[in-house]
């Protein structure tokens, strides 16, 4: 849901013109008469979208003295918004005199402008906005900021030291009428991407699959319980409801929960509710002006992902000195079966005049992969091979732009120019093999899997672990306690699944695990207090069995549980991953069973002895070949 | 043999006049005569233009004696000098009998010069008898083949007993490698790893000095052959017939009948003049087969016949030990049976010699192949003796390192090899452990640019057979050579040493150790097992990486380079298959090994003829043999 949140904060727009396909809903969805409609006429309920919903966790800043962002808020027509504030606290400094201002535009209309004062000053913008400028599902709000430093002073802007945030907790506040929330459609399109998931205590397995879907890849989804209270509605809608009802109700129904709305999941086939509920056009669906969406076909979304189809800020930027674009690429974004392979990334940069080009630098999860001079016909492309080893479960792909500026000699005011990070950059798939590491798992798991479970109260855990490894686009089923006879599987227990040979094995009685030097770093004892996670293979098909530790519940709780990724086995210890490795490739790493009984433990046990049986065995042959030896000097004297 | 003898002209006018041979006939075999170097009656025999017996009948009708039957009246051994049996050959004249102080001498060339040498020798009182050449040859080597045989296995082992191989392991060489084994079965025991550790490093360094001396000798042996080679051509053609040396050519063979043709027209074509040549063909009384061949075959009186009579080891330096004895050259040289020497080289190794410093004792000539196009394994071959005698051979000349001779087209000047007791009978690689042992006693070898082609082997079975032989016989050399440290360094110096040991230790060793190291490496490349990791430290690591591929890559680049002085340019791609080669030089590696234990002076026998270019040659030389 992430992607979700940051794709309709700054590139709804983008994404229309885009060729990503159009998700088509699953082929078993509720049919639009199984989704049952509130039919009271509730109170109205006050929605507070906020930046970290958009994905800007912490807010956002922009340095110097110019920039501009716009933010876009999931705002369907439907939802019957009638009192919308635009509420931004935010702080602003600058080192120098300086003459700088705010603006705000919504809907290409400035609503808003103001000087910001020298030194550190603190205020919130709190703005009324016209809901009718609302489009296509979405409140284009941009905030521009602007500024020069006084004339008699000669700073390069870049030293300038100025800059504007805005905290993250800022947003759209809006009052939603309580008619519009009583459509399904509605609901999903404006319900917070928090979502507290609630299931019954005898869920059933469709039941305990559906939630996991709806909380896997990146969600914000968490089971009941584990966000602590959650705040009444009529105060600020923050935190969305999801609960499940019996197969004979209807497969998505609204209901009022403490003042504010709530997703029933029911019917026959909770998954295929919670695929429709999670779709990431519910905004624009639920806008009256869908009109064109994006045109591809799905082969090219199998071989190439646009940096657009990430959802990533490809804004034009102002660049006077330096620019710059990340790409969050989560490993769960890649299709089945592919992996990264390489970028081909298209920059645009604007002609400045300089003598010098602007250089363009690829990095890849901080490592530079390519640098370039930008061309001087507009637009540059650059592709790069993906070295071995770079991916990893969250990966970021960071783009800059850096221009040579003539300022510095007073005489010219340094002057930005435009630069984009076009859209149609685009990730190059290659065909993955089997998988070796945590982060080759999506690719795997992306295509369908199924979770052994002894029960669902074990899902908040296994969940915390398989958020980053799985998108939930593929089939999701879970099962308890038996495995299924194919597909991959997430196998939770204690003994591992029959016919896998576990990396670390518990049937060997003690268990050391050593390092360097031949010093212990685990041994049996602490190995059976965490929590084991490894990978298998079980005749061709991928496990990852996780065998619970004593503080395996913990996870479930955790406000940032692991992100598995290097190496195929991993031990937890809370939501902390204590040790990791590869069994193949770390050489140093050496995992022993002192009390196992194989050929390799005869040989090291008899060793003595048998080293003084190849002794006398030799010993003999020379004893042989003297007398020989002598014999024969004998019968020559 | 060979110096027209005033016989010659009363011989053939009374051959003519009696009718046994044509004018035409006679004619004809006095230029052949004048072009051969050879007798009249040589010439005739030759051509089977008379019969044996109606020659000698006539010869002893021609001179009034008697014609002696030595089967039947063999000769008197007390009459017979052990010294004098090289005289008795070269001049077909052996007292027979005496009587009141009257010699009677049988001989095979009657007239006036041999009644002239007979008075000098023998006195004034002595009589003639006819009997002809093979019998009397046969003859003279009854009487002394019980001690010559004797000499040619023991001689060696009696003088000096340390520089033989009939002695496989000395009781100290039994406990020092038994120490050795017991120290490692401590070290495995006590500190296994360290132990294992300490192992690999002496491996590796060894790999790393074996691949440095070889790329050091290659470098030499490569820079200003040519130079050298132009040299040798020029002199060679200011050379005299007259003023050559008699040369002896020992051609050893067993179970060979097939190619014999081939050899005797190689040798047909030697450019040096026949009355000069000594040429033994040296068979087994037991193979009858060779025997009956080389009768059938009617060879000219320029070859002689030896006979080694059957003794153990039944080995190839024990025959030619036992047929050295007859030899009457200043110079000797031994061919296989299949061999085919480039013509000039007897007159190449002739200037080698005069050029050369007095203690060049050696000329080793180059071995090729002439079938080196027939299979893989041919080329294989020809490229590891290209890269052998033409490049390594030459480096260890440069650095004054012992050099191993080759099995054949090695030169000898004949009194120091009497004066070591020739070869080992007991080594099966009895010519590198001379090519050692006259180093040793302050004699050098030298290289002659000239090429001696043989067959090289077409099957792998027969190749493993001849490379186990060959491998088998470098570790008895390297056996006998390091009974003494102290003197073989003394001896050759350290350089010699450090060439010894890599260059004959190197070559047995490397073949037994490359499967241990191959098997790590699969074993490690299939399984990514990191078993073997305590046993590469960073230093080790690195270093085996470096031999594995800059050693092992270098190896197939020189080895493409070889065949690029002969412009065998074809021949340079299958150097990239050379790692089967090195596996079936492995298996005979392991081969060898077993049977130094088991078999130590079994001689290995290398099947001759299999090649379909020796059927070829076969042919050739017979048809040469017609039309000449």
């Amino acid at each position: 849901m992430k992607n979700r949140k940051f794709l309709s904060a700054v590139v709804a727009g983008t994404m229309l013109a885009s060729s990503g396909a159009a998700q088509a809903p699953a082929a078993n969805a509720p049919s639009s008469s199984a989704i049952e409609e509130s039919p009271a006429s509730p109170a109205p309920v006050t929605r507070v979208i906020t930046l970290e919903e958009l994905g800007l966790e912490n807010g956002f800043e922009i340095e110097g003295l110019s920039g501009a962002r716009t933010l876009y808020f999931p705002l369907p027509a439907a939802a019957g918004a009638d009192d919308l504030r635009l509420v931004l606290p935010y702080r602003s400094g600058s080192s120098f005199s300086s003459r700088r201002s705010v603006a705000i535009e919504i809907g290409g209309r400035t609503q808003y402008t103001a000087a910001l004062p020298d030194g550190v000053s603190e205020g919130v913008i709190d703005i009324p906005v016209d809901p009718a400028l609302a489009q296509d599902g979405f409140l284009a709000a941009r905030i521009v900021y602007s500024g020069a430093i006084t004339e008699d002073r000669c700073v390069d802007q870049r030293l300038s030291g100025a800059f504007l945030a805005f905290a993250g907790d800022g947003g759209l506040r809006a009052r939603l009428q309580g008619d519009g929330l009583s459509r399904v459609s509605t609901v999903a399109a404006i319900m917070p991407d928090a979502i507290d998931l609630s299931l019954p205590s005898n869920a059933s397995e469709a039941q305990v699959a559906a939630a996991l879907t709806l909380m896997l890849g990146g969600s914000d989804a968490r089971l009941s319980g584990a966000r602590g209270a959650i705040p009444d509605g009529l105060d600020g809608w923050r935190v969305g409801q999801v609960g499940f009802t019996g197969p004979s109700a209807a497969a998505l129904s609204v209901q009022r929960q403490g003042g504010a709305p709530a997703i029933r999941i029911g019917g026959e086939d909770p998954v295929a509710s919670v695929r429709l509920l999670r779709s990431r056009w519910n905004t624009i669906a639920a806008s009256s002006s869908l009109a064109t969406a994006s045109r591809g076909s799905a082969d090219a979304l199998r071989e190439t992902l646009t940096v657009a189809d990430l959802g990533a800020d490809t804004s034009v930027q102002s660049v006077a000195d330096r620019g710059q674009w990340n790409v969050a690429i989560p490993a769960t974004a890649i299709p089945v079966g592919k992996r990264i392979g390489g970028f081909v990334l298209d920059i645009a940069v604007a002609e400045d005049g300089e003598e010098n080009r602007p250089v363009i630098a690829v990095l890849f999860n901080g490592v530079l992969l390519a640098s370039a001079e930008a061309e001087d016909d507009g637009r540059t492309q650059i592709a790069v091979d993906l070295p071995e080893g770079l991916v990893n479960t969250t990966n970021n792909l960071e783009v800059s732009v850096v221009r040579q500026t003539a300022g510095g000699d007073c005489k010219y005011i340094p002057q930005g120019y435009p630069a984009q990070l076009l859209p149609s950059s685009r990730i190059v798939l290659d065909d993955a093999g089997s998988p070796d590491d945590f982060s080759d798992l999506p690719t795997v798991f992306n295509g369908g899997f199924t979770v052994v479970l002894p029960d669902a109260a074990s899902l908040a855990p296994v969940e915390a672990l398989l958020n980053p490894l799985a998108s939930g686009e593929g089939p999701v089923n879970v099962s308890f306690g038996t495995m299924p006879s194919e597909g991959h599987v997430v196998y939770v227990g204690a003994d591992a699944p029959a016919g896998s040979e576990p990396r670390v094995q518990f049937t060997q009685g003690a268990i050391e695990i050593s390092g360097e030097n031949g010093e212990t770093i685990l041994d049996r004892g602490a190995i059976d207090a965490l929590t084991t996670v490894q990978m298998l293979d079980q005749d061709g098909r991928s496990v990852l069995w996780i065998r619970p530790g004593s503080d395996f519940a913990t996870l479930g709780s955790s406000t940032s549980p692991p992100v598995l990724g290097y190496g195929n086995v991993a031990f937890l210890a809370g939501d902390q991953i204590d040790f990791a490795f590869h069994d193949e490739r770390e050489r140093l790493i050496d995992i022993r069973y002192p009390e196992e009984n194989t050929i390799s433990k005869f040989l090291q046990r008899y060793r003595l002895w048998l080293i003084g049986l190849g002794w006398l065995l030799v010993t003999l042959g020379f004893v042989y070949l003297l007398r020989r030896v002598i014999a024969s000097n004998k019968s020559k004297g | 043999m060979g110096r027209f003898l005033s016989i010659d002209s009363w011989t053939g006018d009374f051959l003519a006049e009696r009718g046994l041979v044509t004018p035409q006939q006679l004619n004809e075999a006095s230029e052949l005569a004048d072009r051969w170097g050879a007798s009249l009656a040589d010439v005739m025999l030759t051509k089977n233009w008379i019969d044996t017996d109606e020659y000698y009948n006539a010869l002893a009708e021609r001179f009034s004696v008697e014609l002696v039957d030595l089967q039947r009246d063999p000769l008197d051994p007390a009459l017979l000098e052990e010294a004098d049996v090289a005289t008795y050959m070269r001049e077909l004249a052996v007292p027979w009998r005496e009587d009141g102080g009257i010699t009677t001498i049988v001989t095979a060339r009657p007239g006036p010069e041999l009644i002239l040498y007979a008075r000098r020798k023998w006195g004034n009182g002595v009589k003639i008898r006819i009997a002809p050449k093979k019998d009397i040859q046969r003859a003279v080597q009854a009487v002394f083949s019980e001690r010559y045989l004797d000499a040619a296995v023991f001689d060696l082992a009696n003088y000096d007993p340390v520089m033989s191989a009939q002695t496989v392991f000395t009781p100290v060489q039994l406990v020092v490698a038994w120490g050795l084994v017991t120290a490692t079965a401590v070290g495995l025991a006590v500190e296994p790893i360290t132990t294992l550790i300490i192992i690999n490093l002496v491996m590796t360094v060894f790999y790393l000095g074996n691949f440095l001396f070889k790329s050091v000798l290659i470098w030499y042996g490569g820079k200003n052959q040519h130079a050298s080679e132009r040299r040798l051509d020029s002199a060679v053609s200011l050379l005299r017939n007259e003023d050559l040396p008699i040369y002896t050519v020992l051609v050893p063979m067993f179970r060979e009948p097939d190619v014999l043709p081939i050899l005797a027209n190689a040798l047909r074509e030697l450019d040096y003049p026949t009355s000069r040549l000594d040429i033994k063909i040296v068979l087994e009384e037991g193979d009858q087969l060779t025997i009956d061949a080389a009768t059938a075959l009617g060879l000219e009186d320029i070859f002689e016949i030896i006979l080694v009579p059957p003794s153990q080891p039944q080995t190839k330096p024990k025959a030619c030990n036992y047929a050295l004895q007859f030899a009457r050259g200043e110079y000797l040289v031994i061919y296989d049976a299949e061999d085919k020497p480039e013509p000039d080289q007897l007159k190449k190794v002739v200037v080698t010699f005069d050029r050369a410093p007095d203690n060049v004792a050696c000329v080793q000539c180059r071995l090729n192949y002439f079938n080196r196009d027939e299979n893989w394994l041919t080329r294989l071959f020809t490229l590891d003796y290209s890269l052998w005698f033409d490049l390594m051979l030459p480096g260890l000349e440069k650095l004054k390192v012992p050099i191993p001779l080759g099995g054949t087209s090695n030169h000898f000047k004949m009194d120091v090899l009497r004066e070591l007791r020739a070869w080992d009978p007991f080594n099966v690689t009895e010519d590198a452990d001379l090519g050692i042992r006259l180093t040793q006693k302050g004699y050098e070898v030298r290289l002659a640019a000239s090429t001696t082609y043989e067959e090289a082997n077409v099957s792998q079975s027969n190749w493993i057979r001849q490379r186990s032989r060959w491998i088998k016989g470098y570790m008895q050399t390297f056996l006998v050579h390091t009974r003494r440290p102290i003197h073989l360094m003394k001896t050759i110096g350290p350089l010699g040493v450090l060439g010894f040991i890599f260059f004959i230790g190197g070559t047995m060793l490397s073949g037994l150790l490359n499967p241990l190291f191959w098997l790590i490496f699969i074993f490690w490349l299939v399984t990514e097992s990191g078993v073997f990791d305590p046993l590469f430290p960073p230093v080790l690591l690195y270093l085996s990486l470096f031999n594995l591929l800059a050693g092992n890559g270098l190896f197939m680049f020189i080895m493409m380079l070889a065949p690029f002085r002969r412009n065998w340019l074809s021949l340079a791609p299958y150097s990239l298959t050379v790692f089967w080669y090195w596996v079936l030089m492995s298996i005979a590696a392991w081969k060898g090994a077993w049977q130094l234990i088991t078999k130590p002076f079994y001689w290995e026998k290398t099947e001759h003829g299999l090649s379909k270019h020796t059927a070829s040659e076969v042919s050739k030389a017979q048809a040469g043999q017609l039309a000449g």
